[in-house]
């Protein structure tokens, strides 16, 4: 590799993933090492993909779930005797397995929040109902789907499910924003159901961008604050 | 005693289903041994469980399980040696068009991924084959993007110069011309 080569590397780096530049071809044009380099980039392209086998989730049975095992094991290896099975299980494993349980829920439900499709999104935000609602990344997680999921549908699940949990000053702020934004009367009227406690809610009359519908949701709220969502 | 509940099992059941085709060619081509990428792949839902967490939301959930999958084949890697296996060809999809000539094209390739230093490979397999960008890459094994893209770069290189030498190799060769 010549000195030309390695001032271009970013260059080249980034050709490969297609970004096109005239310096680069420019270099390529003259240096056969970084021609075969990306040739073979290109046939590697080509390579047939492997074909995983038929495979199912091989999850360790309840009575050998590994944390335990390894107790076991460790009681074993230790000298201390053996293990007598379930019913003695030391109880701070129990503890850490319940908590791996409940941390998996949570992994499920953020991951779920994650994906492409809107329906995904949907089970993520019915899933995250058996999570904890003290857990406060699953709510900034729902906070941050109901600010900015292009879905209505999954953006008024998510309001939803955000009343079972304890706003944070930052949650609030951050659905505020969202009666201040031009944005969609339906998605509005669900934020206000969750701030209806909020002082600053009159001023949303005051404010020309608020949609009519959404100003007389306010009106209602505002003579009547137990009387919350459309019932 | 409650257990994995019914409820989570199917809930990583699904992320099984999922995201076990990648993991699995992603370990397929880190170790050039099927049944090294089964149990490992089997390997990255238990840790999954394990290390739920530990887990930062701020990080995709598929870049997640790439850092796990990129642990769990370093830590099996000092463990044990697995015998890479020839590839069988029932083990890869059949691409259209090919060729004896092609085939054979591939298959030195494969050979010849499999030579590098396990990194180099890796920033290969996971920028040409598992399609994440470079700040992806990055972002899961902890490096700047500018490094990414040097490194990635230097290990085509050596790519290049471990399949030229795999070509020119005379058994090979002469193994070749026996067809
Ligand atoms: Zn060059």
């Amino acid at each position: 590799m010549n000195t030309e080569c390695s001032s271009l590397e970013l260059q080249l780096a980034d050709y490969l993933a297609g970004v096109p530049s005239a310096e680069v071809d420019a270099h390529l044009a003259v240096c056969e090492q970084c021609r075969a380099s990306v040739a073979l980039w290109s046939n590697m392209a080509a390579m047939p993909a492997p074909v995983a086998p038929r495979m199912r989730l091989q999850l360790p049975r309840p009575r050998n779930y590994w944390p335990l095992a390894l107790a076991a094991s460790a009681l074993l290896a230790a000298g201390l005797g053996f293990y007598g099975g379930r019913a003695s299980a030391p109880s701070n494993d129990i503890a850490s397995l319940r908590k791996e349980v409940r941390s998996l829920r949570e992994v499920v439900a953020l991951s779920l929040l994650d994906q492409q499709s809107a329906s995904e999104r949907l089970r993520g935000i019915r899933y995250s109902a058996s999570v904890d609602a003290s857990d406060p990344e699953l709510a900034e997680a729902l906070s941050h789907t109901l600010r900015a999921d292009p879905s209505v549908d999954v953006r008024l699940a998510a309001a939803d499910a955000l009343r079972r949990f304890p706003q944070s000053t930052k949650s609030r702020e951050s659905m505020w924003q969202i009666l201040n934004a031009d944005d969609s009367p339906l998605v509005q009227i669900a934020v206000i159901d969750l701030l209806s406690e909020d002082p600053r809610l009159p001023q949303l009359l005051n404010n020309g961008n608020i949609h009519p519908s959404v100003k007389e949701y306010v009106q209602a709220v505002l003579a009547n604050p137990q009387k919350r969502g459309f019932q | 005693m409650t257990a994995v509940r019914e409820g989570d099992t199917h809930a990583l059941g699904a992320l099984f289903d999922r995201h076990h085709a990648a993991l699995y060619r992603y370990f397929y081509r880190m170790s050039g041994s099927a049944s090294a990428s089964e149990d490992l792949t089997q390997d990255v839902f238990l840790r999954l469980l394990k290390k739920g967490e530990t887990w930062n939301p701020a990080m995709k959930f598929t870049r997640w399980t790439y850092r796990i999958a990129h642990n769990t084949f370093i830590d099996r890697s000092r463990k044990s040696k697995w015998e890479t296996e020839m590839p069988a060809q029932h083990e890869f999809a059949a691409p259209s068009g090919r060729s004896l000539e092609r085939d054979e094209e591939h298959a030195l390739l494969h050979k010849a991924l499999l030579q590098l230093a396990p990194d180099k490979r890796e920033l290969l397999i996971l920028s040409r084959f598992q399609g994440l960008r470079y700040d992806q890459i990055g972002e899961l094994l902890g490096i700047e993007t500018n490094t990414v893209k040097v490194r990635v770069f230097r290990a085509l290189g050596q790519l290049r110069e471990a399949y030229a030498a795999l070509s020119r190799d005379p058994i090979l060769l002469a193994m070749e011309a026996k067809r």
